[in-house]
């Protein structure tokens, strides 16, 4: 499992991509997609997750729908427009940074680290 | 296995005792708490283990850790965002209230300040289209645009330093600017976010407009004495700050174009009448 500082530099990265790939989402449904998609490699927690979807919708990045499940309301989370775009914006300049950092950290393609 | 009504009661009033105050986050924190409870329910596990075991995965004083940091983010970015937006927006005021103070100031070199000032807006346009028109690009494109025409078929010695008709030259600033953006950028996203923030927030054509306040502000006390137009365009200045403040901090869409209005109104009729009683009793100054 990667440290919390690692995630918490992409977690918004991460939520715009998700939300990007799929209509709309809850907040557990994000936490075990993630989990899921990263074999447990990546473990969102609540502290963070949270805070960055409330921000998000602060910047209109993400709106929100409450629906009535039976017994209790959901609330999904889904992209703006604005949101839209910024996820768009937000994977180029990190699929940009890895191959900044792949450089700098003298990566081989299969990222193992060389060091000559 | 779903929970039950009164189940569902109980995490409710555990979430509220446990300080959770911010309604959004209730929501967001019992729809969590019963998923985490039900996946374990489904394993056989019992009610009050599971919850148990829910709340334990949140860490001690979790949920109040969740709340706070909701808090601090929230009231950080709003104070990040308010200082930015309201620094942005009223950049391109402050630059055409400085090309104002120095038009009218005896200032030696003062064409040097103005082309200046000038050259900075159309810089300004510059990085707002490579930046996809964010708002404070709009009274700046609007300013950019309409000076450009009117130094092309307006004789204007204060600006352009010479009594010729610019003609289609008075538009290579702009055409340079424009260049240069798309070849920064080289596709059509901005243009693109032009017309979609238009149509999020239609708005921002009259924030655009405004931007040209200031310059008719000016034209309304050409010739004035410089002494007497002095208080006047300072006063203005922040009138016109002030609507773009309140435009700016308003979520409302009355409330902005009423600022707007009101400020544009006001300082209009303040330089009418300020421009008037000048030419009224010069000959008695």
């Amino acid at each position: 499992m990667y440290s919390q500082e690692l995630i918490k530099g992409t977690l918004q990265t991460i939520i715009l991509k998700l939300l990007s790939e799929n209509e709309r989402m809850y907040g557990y449904e994000i936490t075990r997609k993630v989990k899921e998609i990263t074999k447990k490699k990546i473990n969102i927690t609540e502290g963070a997750l949270y805070p960055a979807l409330h921000k998000m919708v602060a910047n209109n990045l993400l709106q929100t729908e409450t629906v009535n499940i039976g017994k209790r309301i959901r609330k999904y989370y889904s992209l703006t427009n604005d949101g839209t775009n910024t996820a768009q914006q937000k994977v180029a300049e990190f699929a940009d940074f890895l191959k900044t950092m792949s450089g700098l950290l003298n990566l081989k393609p299969n990222f193992q680290i060389s060091w000559i | 296995m779903d929970l039950s009504i009164s189940q569902i009661e109980f995490i409710k009033k555990e979430i509220r005792r446990r300080g959770i105050k911010m309604k959004s986050l209730q929501e967001d924190l019992l729809d969590h708490i019963c998923c985490l409870i039900e996946e374990q329910t489904k394993n056989g596990t019992s009610f009050e283990r599971a919850y148990e075991n829910a709340i334990k995965q949140f860490g001690e004083n979790g949920l109040e850790k969740v709340q706070n940091e909701t808090n601090i983010s929230l009231i950080k970015n709003q104070l990040v965002m308010t200082a930015q937006r309201i620094f942005q927006g009223f950049m391109p005021f402050i630059i055409l209230g400085f090309i104002w103070l120095i038009i009218l100031l005896p200032v030696n070199q003062s064409g040097v300040f103005l082309s200046v000032g000038l050259l900075f807006m159309f810089v300004l346009f510059t990085i707002g289209w490579i930046k996809g028109f964010p708002y404070w690009a709009f009274p700046v494109s609007c300013f950019v645009v309409l000076i450009s025409v009117y130094a092309m078929s307006v004789s204007s010695p204060g600006l352009t330093g010479s009594r010729e008709l610019l003609g289609f030259k008075a538009l290579i600033p702009l055409v340079i600017s424009i260049f240069i953006a798309i070849a920064f950028t080289r596709s059509t996203w901005p243009l693109k976010q032009l017309v979609l923030r238009i149509k999020n927030d239609w708005t921002l054509l009259v924030f655009a407009f405004y931007g040209f306040l200031p310059v008719m502000l000016m034209f309304l006390f050409d010739e004035v004495n410089w002494r007497y137009e002095l208080p006047f365009a300072l006063g203005l200045i922040i009138l016109v700050l002030v609507g773009a403040y309140i435009y700016m901090k308003s979520s409302k869409k009355s409330i902005k174009i009423l600022s707007l209005a009101i400020a544009a109104i006001l300082s209009v009729t303040i330089a009418i009448i300020g421009s008037l009683y000048y030419w009224d009793n010069i000959f008695q100054m």
